[in-house]
């Protein structure tokens, strides 16, 4: 199943390890140079869903300068999801991005 | 902040209580103090419904609640808009030129009402049946020889069935396998809180319209702006609720044909209001289209009392 845009940088975002609600914007911000800005509502939800279908589990709980930080990590199942989408992403970026579909027709 | 805690109460309340704080954490940290932000409010908003309605999908028996709804409250409603607005008599007299605005209102309340008032059918159906039977009964003792039901009062002939009741009983047949499709359709939102729920009212009264419209004689062509109102909505509904989508756009083309034929000719007012009113009319109308709504109301009262005591089961209460 393809993942959307979102869940997919959502699970990419944890990649290399939990993060909470505000790290997860921000490295998306990163990763996607600022196109993709999560909205906390749209992230939340994936979230609950990521968690439901068990590519997400809670990290942890930390209480920052009076705020509640809860961290999410990827779990195996959640890690080669995010694999298996890249590589169809990169297998469909190839079909067009080839020297030979790149060459000019004649 | 504030405006983002106002925007959570879209959520459901355990929702929010679970998760509210960590939500408005994160949404501090992004934003600081800057001014709120629209779409995050939109965006809050959105979650939040969605939110209401996945949560409802897990509460067994749920889908009865909205099926009941669909075929209870809009007759509820209608009776109470017009029962309750005095306006009606003052702007009407019986031209049926505001009934439109009428079945609009009642749609609204219809909407508001389930939102409300979950646990409320059964006692709302008696309320309705009762007033009705009331009014027949009164409007009998003053000896009119018709009995008289106030949700048509101010349809257009002053609210003597023909108008809007079919003059043979078969004619009902379409409408009851509407009714009964409509509370599938809407009972299948698995629903019981505001927005799906109020959704599958309007989706309802939008499914019986499009029938209506495609009768002959377009009696019933004042359905058609909530129709219209309430394919909006589903489609609008769409946006946090697939199926919502799928149905507005179905209904939206089952109405299509109707409202072609009201953009092509027009409001058939005139036509309301030539239709004639002779004794041996009534007799021959009134009566089939009396037991017809009659047994439709109790089949409805009585899925109504099942359909809860089920649900009320089910969930252990």
């Amino acid at each position: 199943m393809a993942l959307r845009r979102p869940t997919y940088f959502i699970l990419a975002a944890l990649l290399d390890g939990p993060r909470h609600g505000y790290g997860i914007v921000k490295r998306v911000d990163e990763l996607t140079n600022g196109s993709l800005r999560l909205r906390a509502g749209t992230l939340y939800s994936a979230l609950d869903r990521l968690t439901e279908q068990g590519l997400v589990a809670p990290g942890g709980e930390e209480v920052v300068s009076g705020r509640l930080r809860r961290y999410y990590r990827l779990t195996p199942a959640g890690r080669s999801a995010v694999r298996t989408e890249a590589r169809a992403l990169r297998d469909a970026a190839d079909t067009v991005l080839t020297a030979r579909a790149l060459a000019e027709p004649a | 902040m504030r405006l983002y805690r106002v925007a959570l109460r879209a959520y459901p309340a355990d929702y929010r209580r679970a998760r509210g704080d960590e939500i408005l954490a994160t949404l501090e940290e992004v934003h600081g103090d800057a001014r709120p932000s629209a779409g995050e409010v939109g965006a809050l908003v959105l979650a939040g419904l969605a939110e209401r309605d996945r949560a409802d999908a897990t509460v067994p028996g749920s889908w009865w609640r909205g099926g009941l709804a669909a075929l209870v409250l809009p007759l509820a409603c209608v009776n109470a808009a017009i029962a309750l607005t005095g306006l009606g008599v003052a702007l009407d007299r019986g031209t049926g030129r505001w009934w439109p605005a009428f079945a609009l209102v009642a749609c609204a309340l219809a909407a508001a009402a389930a939102a409300r008032l979950p646990r409320a059918l059964p006692a709302l159906g008696l309320a309705n049946l009762a007033f009705v039977l009331a009014d027949a009964v009164a409007m009998a003792g003053k000896g009119t020889a018709v009995p008289h039901i106030r949700l048509l009062e101010h349809a257009p002939h002053g609210g003597t069935l023909p108008a809007t009741v079919p003059s043979n009983p078969t004619e009902l047949v379409p409408f009851a396998l509407v009714l009964a499709a409509s509370a599938l359709a809407a009972g299948s939102t698995r629903s019981r809180t505001p927005v799906p729920r109020a959704v599958a009212v309007l989706v309802c009264s939008c499914l019986l319209a499009a029938i209506a419209l495609l009768l002959p004689d377009h009696r019933f062509a004042w359905l058609l702006p909530p129709a219209i109102v309430a394919a909006l909505a589903a489609l609008a509904f769409g946006a946090v609720y697939r199926r919502g989508l799928a149905i507005g756009a179905a209904l939206l083309l089952a109405a299509a044909p109707s409202v072609f034929w009201y953009l092509t000719r027009g409001f058939p007012f005139e036509r309301w209001e030539t239709y004639g009113l002779a004794p041996a009319h009534l007799t021959r109308d009134v009566v089939p289209g009396l037991v017809g709504v009659g047994v439709l109301a109790l089949a409805a009262l009585a899925a109504a009392g099942a359909g809860l005591g089920l649900a009320h089961r089910r969930a252990g209460r």
